[in-house]
C-alpha cells in the first residue's frame, strides 16, 4: 500500500518506467504529452513478453492446452476490465483497437443494423458537443451524410464548460443518441455526465460517452455515470497501443448488429446464412489483440499461478482516487505557475476540481499570438515534450478563435520538480527566445 | 533451449518488488547488446547480513531468471558472501544457458552495486 | 538516311560524325531540374538528337521564371502548367524523333535511384546542394556519369563527374553548406545569359560522354564569370581524407542520414522542414540576404521572414516552420529558394 507521501510515491512509480531515463537533446526527458499516449511500466512490458514467450496461442477454437490457457487469460482480462469500470460482467466489454474504433463500431451498428430498438434512421437526431475529439464527431457527420440523420452540435461557454441549458434545448423527441466526451482532450474539462444522461434518457435517447481522457485519470463507474456506451483506449492508461474498449449495456449489445464479420464472431455458418456468437465475441471478429487485452486487463494463469500484471492491476494498486488527487495537485501547481508568466493565455475552466491534468494555453507576445509550434519546438530543445496544434479537435479550436494551442497533460509519473523546470524554461522562452 | 531452472524462475520470479527505505540500491543495464534490459536491486542489511533482497527486472527470460536466482542466493548471506555471487555462479545455478548471454550479468551486477551503495553510505560497516 | 538529315550540321563535325550521332540517338539521359539551367540543357539535348530524355521537376511556372527559363511563355503560366510538362510539350514539337518523358516530382532518397535507372548520363539543372549530393550518391553508387552545374548572379561552375575515374561531387564539397549560409538566385538574383553559358557547357560535356569521348572531357572544375567574359579551368586538389561516397561507398544522402525531411504540422497550413546532422545557422548573414526580398526580424534564437503570402520561421538548427501552405513540395521549394539547401 503506497503511503500518501507525494514525493516518494512518484519516485517509486517513476522507476517502473525506464523510458523516463532517456535524455532528449542532452536534457532529461520531461514528458507532458500523456493525453496523446502514456508510457508503459516494466510490469506491463513483462506481461507482453511473457504472453508471447509462454502462452501464445489462438483463442476459442482449440482443445489443446495452449489454446485453452490463452482463452482463459483473455477472458479474465475482459472480466477485470469490466470490474474496473463497474460493468456487469465480461459480456459488456468488447475489446477493439482503440477508442476511435469503439465509437465507429456503435455508429456503423446503429446505422446498418436490423435492430428495432437500437438504430439510427432518416429523421432521427444525434446530439454532440463542439468540444468533441474528431473520433466522436466525424463518425456522426458521416451518419448524417449517409442516412440523413440530423446532427446537432451544442456550444460551450467561453471557459470551456458545457452549458446544460443549451443541451436541454438541443434534445428533442427525435433525438436517438447523445454523444459527449467525459473529459475534453484539449481543455481537460470534466463534463457532468450523469446529468447529461438524465436529459438524454428522459427524451428516450441513448448516451455514448467518450471516456478516453477520463478512465485513465479518475474512478469511473458506468452505472454511476448512467451511460449506455462508453469508449476508451488502452494506450492512454499504461497499456500498449492497439487495444481499446467499448462498454455497452448488455441488452443493447444483444440487440445490435455486428460491425465486422468473419471468424469467431459467428455461432454457425452455412451457405444460406450465419448466426452470431454470444457476447462479447459477436463484436470481436478474427484474431484479436489477445496480448494487448491481457496487458490491459491483467490475468492469472490458473495452473501455475503466474500473474500477468496488466495496466488495470498497476493502476488499482495505486488507486484511482490517488491518481486523481495527484493530478489535481499537479494541475493546481501548474495553473499557478503559468499565471505568473507574462503573456500566457490559458483556456478552460482554470479549476483543478473541474478538470483533469490537461491544460491548453497560448503565448501572446507584442500583442500577437505566437505560433504554438514555435513554443513547442523551443520546449523540445530542452527535453520537454508537449503537443501543439489542433489536437484533433479543430471545431473546438475554431470556437476558441485560435489556429491551435499548446497542450500539457500529466500522469502518475510526473512531478512538481518537472513542472518547476518547465515553468523556468517557458519563462525563458517567452522573455528571451521569442521574437 | 532454456533450462528448467530458467523457465521456473521466469514463470515464478522470486523476490520481485521494491523495499521502502532500503539500505542499498543498485541498478544495471543490458549494455550495448541489450540496451533495453534493466534491473534494479534493493537490499536491507542487518548485522552484516542481507536480511531482505528485492528486485525489479525488465528483460528476456534469462535476465529475469538471473535476477530471481541471484536474489534467492543472496538472501541471508553476509555481504562478503553476496559479493562472491558472480555471473558465472549464476549461470551454474541456472543449470547453464545455451550461449553466453550478457543478460545473466545484470542480476549480480545490480546486487553488487546495491552492496557498494550500502557500504559507501554506512562507512564500511561490515 | 533522311532521319539523320536534321542532324546534318553536327554530323559534319569531326567531333560528332555519323557514329557519334548514332550513339546519341541510342542514349538515355535524365535532366534533374527544369528551371534556368534545365530548360537550356533539355533544349540542347533534344535538338542534338539524344534518343530518350527524362525531364524531372516538381515546380510550376511563375512569371519571374520567364526572364531566364527559355522553354516557357505566358500562355503556359495562364494554363497553370508544371515545368516538366510544359518543357516536354514544347520539345516534342522541336524533335518528334526522340522520346521525352516529363516527371513532375520532388527528387528524394525514395525515388532518385528509380529516376536515374537506365540512364547513360545525368545532367544537373537543380537549384540546391542537397539534391546535388543526392544525385552524386545515386550516380556514384550505380556508376552513372553526371555533369554538375550551378549559376548565381553573373557567374557559375560546371564539372563532369565519371564515378571512380574523376573526383566526384563529394570529393569537391565534403559537407553540405549550412542552410542559410549561401546566396540563392531568389535572394541575390541571376542573369539569363550567364545561365545559358554554363548550361551549354554542361551539354557539351554530356555529349562527349554519350559519344564515348571521355578523353576529351575537360576534367576540371570550370568557373565562368559571364560579366567579365572570363573562363577558368581549376584543377581539383587531391584530398587528404578519403571521400565518403566514391572511396568509402557510404551514401549518406541516399540513406537519408543527411539532408532534410519534412513534417506536416497539425493545425492547418504549416509544414516543417527539418535538417539532419549538426547544423548551426548564422542569422545575421541570412537576414541580410533575405532583407532584399521580404521583411525579416531575428534574435539569437529565431528568425522570421515574410514574403508573398508565406511566413518562414527559422531556428538555430536549421529547422524551419513554413506557414501558408500544406504542400510539401512547395515547402521544400520555398526553403531551397530563400534559406538555401
Amino acid at each position: 500500500m503506497i503511503r500518501r507521501n507525494e514525493a516518494m510515491d512518484v519516485e517509486r512509480i517513476r522507476i517502473d518506467f525506464p523510458i523516463l531515463q532517456r535524455k532528449i537533446n542532452g536534457k532529461p526527458l520531461i514528458y507532458f504529452d500523456n493525453a496523446a499516449t502514456t508510457h508503459k511500466p516494466i510490469q506491463v512490458l513483462n506481461t507482453i513478453q511473457t504472453f508471447y514467450t509462454l502462452y501464445n496461442a489462438n483463442i476459442h477454437r482449440s482443445l489443446h492446452t495452449l489454446g485453452q490457457e490463452a482463452t482463459e487469460l483473455y477472458e479474465q482480462a475482459h472480466e477485470n476490465v469490466a470490474r474496473f469500470i463497474g460493468a456487469e460482467d465480461e459480456r459488456e466489454i468488447v475489446f477493439v483497437r482503440n477508442c476511435t474504433e469503439a465509437i465507429n463500431l456503435v455508429a456503423y451498428s446503429l446505422l446498418f443494423g436490423q435492430s428495432e430498438q437500437v438504430r439510427l434512421r432518416r429523421g432521427d437526431e444525434v446530439v454532440v458537443t463542439v468540444m468533441e475529439h474528431h473520433s466522436n464527431l466525424v463518425p456522426w457527420q458521416r451518419v448524417h451524410e449517409r442516412a440523413d440523420v440530423a446532427l446537432k452540435v451544442v456550444d460551450i461557454r467561453d471557459d470551456g464548460t458545457l452549458d446544460l441549458e443549451l443541451l436541454r434545448e438541443a434534445i428533442t423527441q427525435r433525438t436517438r443518441l447523445v454523444c459527449c466526451a467525459h473529459v475534453s482532450n484539449v481543455l481537460g474539462t470534466i463534463n457532468p455526465v450523469p446529468e447529461i444522461g438524465r436529459l438524454a434518457h428522459r427524451a428516450g435517447a441513448l448516451l455514448l460517452v467518450d471516456a478516453a481522457q477520463s478512465v485513465p485519470h479518475m474512478p469511473v463507474d458506468v452505472k454511476q455515470l448512467g451511460c449506455d456506451f462508453l469508449a476508451f483506449s488502452g494506450h492512454k492508461m499504461l497499456a500498449p497501443m492497439g487495444i481499446g474498449v467499448l462498454y455497452g449495456r448488455r441488452e443493447l449489445l444483444e440487440e445490435m448488429t455486428p460491425f465486422i464479420y468473419g471468424g469467431d464472431m459467428i455461432a454457425d455458418v452455412k451457405l444460406e446464412g450465419s448466426t452470431w456468437n454470444k457476447l462479447p465475441w459477436k463484436f470481436e471478429a478474427g484474431t484479436s489483440n489477445v496480448c494487448g487485452g491481457i496487458a490491459l486487463g491483467g490475468a492469472v494463469e490458473l495452473k501455475s499461478g503466474q500473474h500477468l500484471e496488466g495496466a488495470v492491476d498497476y493502476l488499482q494498486q495505486i488507486g484511482m482516487e490517488e491518481v486523481r488527487e495527484h493530478e489535481k495537485e499537479l494541475t493546481e501547481y501548474m495553473l499557478k505557475g503559468l499565471q505568473a508568466i507574462p503573456g500566457v493565455r490559458i483556456y478552460g475552466p482554470f479549476n483543478p476540481d473541474e478538470q483533469v491534468g490537461v491544460i491548453a494555453f497560448n503565448v501572446i507576445k507584442h500583442g500577437e499570438l505566437v505560433d504554438p509550434h514555435i513554443v513547442a519546438g523551443f520546449l523540445n530543445d530542452e527535453g520537454i515534450a508537449v503537443r501543439s496544434g489542433g489536437h484533433c479537435a479543430y471545431p473546438l479550436a475554431d470556437r476558441l478563435g485560435v489556429e491551435g494551442t499548446i497542450r500539457v497533460s500529466f500522469y502518475i509519473y510526473n512531478t512538481k520538480d518537472e513542472m518547476d523546470c518547465f515553468l523556468e524554461v517557458l519563462d525563458d522562452i517567452v522573455r528571451r527566445r521569442l521574437l | 533451449m532454456y533450462s528448467e531452472k530458467v523457465l521456473e524462475h521466469f514463470r515464478d520470479p522470486r523476490n520481485v518488488g521494491a523495499i521502502e527505505g532500503a539500505d542499498g540500491f543498485g541498478q544495471a543495464g543490458g549494455g550495448p547488446k541489450c540496451p533495453e534490459d534493466l534491473t534494479y536491486f534493493w537490499i536491507r542489511v542487518s548485522n552484516g547480513r542481507l536480511l531482505e533482497v528485492k528486485h525489479k527486472t525488465l528483460g528476456c527470460p534469462v535476465a529475469i531468471a538471473s535476477s530471481s536466482i541471484t536474489s534467492a542466493m543472496a538472501e541471508g548471506k553476509t555481504l562478503q558472501e553476496a559479493l562472491r555471487i558472480t555471473p558465472e555462479a549464476v549461470i551454474e545455478a541456472l543449470g547453464g544457458i545455451p550461449e553466453r548471454k550478457m543478460d545473466s550479468n545484470l542480476g549480480p551486477h545490480a546486487l553488487h552495486r546495491a552492496i557498494e551503495n550500502y557500504v559507501s553510505v554506512h562507512g564500511g560497516q561490515r | 538516311m533522311s532521319e539523320l538529315e536534321r542532324y546534318s550540321r553536327q554530323i559534319l563535325l569531326p567531333e560528332v560524325g555519323r557514329e557519334g550521332q548514332k550513339k546519341l540517338l541510342s542514349s538515355a539521359v535524365a535532366v534533374i531540374g527544369c528551371g534556368a539551367l534545365g530548360t537550356v540543357i533539355a533544349s540542347g539535348l533534344v535538338r542534338a538528337g539524344v534518343g530518350r530524355i527524362k525531364i524531372v521537376d516538381r515546380d510550376y511556372i511563375e512569371l519571374n521564371n520567364l526572364q531566364r527559363q527559355i522553354l516557357f511563355n505566358e500562355e503556359d503560366i495562364a494554363r497553370g502548367l508544371p515545368k516538366a510538362i510544359a518543357a516536354a510539350e514544347k520539345l516534342r514539337k522541336v524533335n518528334s524523333q526522340v522520346d521525352i518523358e516529363p516527371i513532375v516530382a520532388d527528387v528524394n532518397p525514395g525515388n532518385v535511384e528509380e529516376i536515374i535507372a537506365g540512364a547513360d548520363l545525368v545532367l544537373d539543372g537543380t537549384d540546391n546542394f542537397e539534391t546535388r549530393f543526392l544525385i552524386n550518391d545515386a550516380c556514384v553508387k550505380h556508376g552513372i556519369p553526371w555533369v554538375y552545374g550551378a549559376v548565381i548572379a553573373t557567374h557559375g561552375m560546371t564539372m563532369a563527374i565519371v564515378p571512380h575515374r574523376t573526383p566526384c561531387f563529394r570529393c569537391f564539397l565534403a559537407e553540405m553548406p549550412v542552410p542559410g549560409s549561401t546566396p540563392t538566385c531568389d535572394t541575390v538574383g541571376v542573369l539569363g545569359p550567364a545561365v545559358n553559358i554554363v548550361a551549354s557547357l554542361e551539354v557539351i560535356e554530356g555529349l562527349k560522354l554519350l559519344m564515348g569521348k571521355e578523353e576529351e572531357l575537360h576534367s576540371r572544375l570550370i568557373y565562368v564569370d559571364a560579366w567579365a567574359s572570363t573562363l577558368e579551368r581549376m584543377e581539383l586538389e587531391k584530398r587528404d581524407k578519403p571521400c565518403l561516397a566514391c572511396d568509402l561507398g557510404q551514401f549518406e544522402f541516399l540513406e537519408a542520414q543527411q539532408g532534410s525531411y519534412l513534417t506536416s504540422l497539425c493545425g492547418r497550413e504549416a509544414v516543417q522542414v527539418n535538417v539532419r546532422g549538426e547544423v548551426k545557422v548564422f542569422f545575421p548573414n541570412l537576414a541580410e540576404r533575405l532583407n532584399s526580398v521580404g521583411s525579416v526580424t531575428f534574435n539569437n534564437y529565431m528568425l522570421r521572414f515574410q514574403v508573398d503570402s508565406y511566413e518562414l520561421t527559422v531556428f538555430l538548427d536549421g529547422r524551419t516552420i513554413i506557414k501558408g501552405t500544406t504542400d510539401e513540395a512547395l515547402a521544400k521549394t520555398l526553403y531551397a529558394k530563400y534559406i538555401g539547401l
